[in-house]
């Protein structure tokens, strides 16, 4: 089972250009500074933006082929997003961005909340789910945010700069409990980061971009050793 | 407070005296007109038959104008903010220039497009018998005009300012773009809803030159208040006196009501 990303993606003047394959289980982080096509890669796979040559595939599933312009809606690819400061709406209270999901899916609010639960509890948010986004700390938000991700069961779960923002003594603790948070979750998972810190504690293999291509592929600890 | 006036002893007094004279120019007419209002007439002149069905027009149609603003104006907003199309730039110079244009010369082209000869207002009649102007429909038509560009553009720059990655992020967790614009999209740009809203509303409320183009100034069917005050200056100034500050009053008592609510918390904040 792999998720097979072999595409470029053009946007203005910026080009991505990807050959990458992802196995179920790894934890993959993706490196590189500002401007480097790292959101953009996220991007690509949950199907915000099209692919303009080559294709996305998971597990023999296409989600995007610019050559036959198949291309997978993001509400029919099953891809969890998390991005920076979680991105929890604001209109809603803690239950409701969480069930969020569910009620897409046109599931009723009490059977959706009951189907919540053990994703609520395992997360420990149970007492913050009438609180609103704004009266959370920036740890809890992110929390809410990746049990908001996680309530559809994706199959991919990617991570947009999620720990950047935080203060280091938040960090610290976040990043303990992204670990915990992504060792119980079973599918593919990619981190997008530009902190080598955060890389190198969660992450399995590390990629890194630069101006759209990669110029590091390889294990966690070959890049610990790698010469800088 | 030693540092209140202190700091208030180093304004300089031109400019203060400047703006004094500018604040005094819009303060005078009002009470100049609650001066000249004839307050023992007050109740016989609001209960003539004429005024309350100017009175009542100008509810309906403006509340009408208000939710087909709405119901038109948001999703073209939407469309402005997030769809890269040809014609973008076209349609916003579009919606800018029946803002700034004399509501008249927009009645004028409503009375050449739907009027009984217009491009649209011949084909509306010989086909389907329906001839739109001196109608109150041609009420609501003219206000739509003059009203809808507030609303578009205001809600329009909200969107803009809306980041756009809570709408993907809806998407990923699959929602589908309706159940999105619906759930996230509107529920967040809320204030700036209700300040378009309001700004149009208000808008409509006043509107005289394109509705006495278009729509005429037949009592019952298209006397708005604002003609009617202008009819009775005329014939009977007492009874423009009333309606005029009538209509102050329903314009102030709305401010006052959403000020707090909806206009005092937006960021955005009303764009004209």
């Amino acid at each position: 089972m792999t998720l097979d990303t072999r595409f470029t993606l053009s946007r203005g003047t910026f080009t991505l250009d990807v050959n990458l394959s992802f196995n179920e289980g790894e934890v993959v982080a993706i490196m590189g500074p500002n401007g480097s096509g790292k959101s953009t890669f996220l991007h690509a796979i949950a199907g915000l933006l099209p692919v303009t040559s080559g294709m996305v595939v998971l597990n023999g599933e296409t989600f995007d082929d610019a050559t036959t312009e198949a291309f997978l809606e993001p509400t029919q690819r099953n891809v969890g997003i998390v991005f920076q400061g979680g991105l929890l709406f604001e209109t809603m209270n803690v239950l409701e961005n969480i069930v969020f999901g569910l009620r897409a899916r046109k599931i009723k609010q009490s059977i959706a909340a009951a189907q919540a639960e053990p994703l609520i509890s395992q997360f420990g948010l149970s007492g913050l789910l009438e609180r609103q986004p704004r009266e959370l700390s920036g740890g809890q938000a992110q929390r809410v945010a990746i049990t908001r991700a996680l309530i559809t069961q994706p199959k991919v779960l990617l991570l947009d700069e999620p720990m950047s923002g935080l203060d280091t003594s938040t960090r610290q603790l976040v990043r303990e409990d992204f670990r915990e948070v992504l060792a119980s979750f079973a599918g593919y998972r990619i981190l997008v980061t530009h902190d080598v810190e955060d890389a190198l504690a969660i992450a399995d293999r590390i990629i890194e971009l630069d101006h759209g291509k990669v110029v590091w592929n390889g294990s966690t600890s070959d890049y610990r050793n790698k010469p800088r | 407070m030693s540092q209140v006036r202190r700091h208030r002893q180093k304004l300089p007094w031109q400019i203060i005296l400047i703006a004094s004279i500018a604040v005094a120019f819009f303060l005078s007419p009002f009470i100049g007109l609650l001066w000249r209002t004839p307050w023992s007439k007050f109740t016989d002149i609001v209960t003539r038959r004429e005024i309350r069905d100017a009175l009542w027009l100008s509810v309906q149609t403006s509340l009408i104008t208000s939710i087909v603003c709405f119901v038109f104006g948001v999703p073209l907003a939407w469309l402005l903010a997030r769809v890269d199309f040809r014609g973008r730039r076209f349609i916003r110079a579009l919606m800018t220039l029946s803002m700034v244009l004399p509501p008249v010369i927009g009645g004028i082209a409503l009375l050449f497009t739907f009027g009984r000869r217009g491009l649209i207002g011949q084909y509306l009649d010989s086909w389907f018998g329906i001839r739109l102007p001196f109608t109150t429909t041609a009420v609501v038509m003219a206000q739509c005009f003059v009203a809808m560009p507030f609303l578009v553009l205001t809600v329009e720059a909200a969107l803009r300012q809306l980041d756009t990655r809570f709408e993907d992020v809806a998407r990923t967790l699959g929602g589908s773009r309706w159940y999105v614009f619906r759930r996230v999209t509107l529920p967040s740009i809320k204030p700036s809803l209700f300040a378009g809203l309001v700004l149009a509303w208000a808008r409509a409320l006043g509107e005289f030159g394109a509705t006495i183009t278009f729509a005429g100034n037949l009592p019952g069917t298209t006397q708005t208040m604002p003609l009617a005050t202008y009819a009775a200056l005329d014939s009977n100034p007492e009874s423009a006196l009333i309606l005029s500050l009538l209509m102050i009053a329903i314009a102030f008592s709305i401010l006052i009501a959403l000020r707090d609510r909806w206009l005092g918390r937006t960021e955005q904040g009303l764009p004209l």
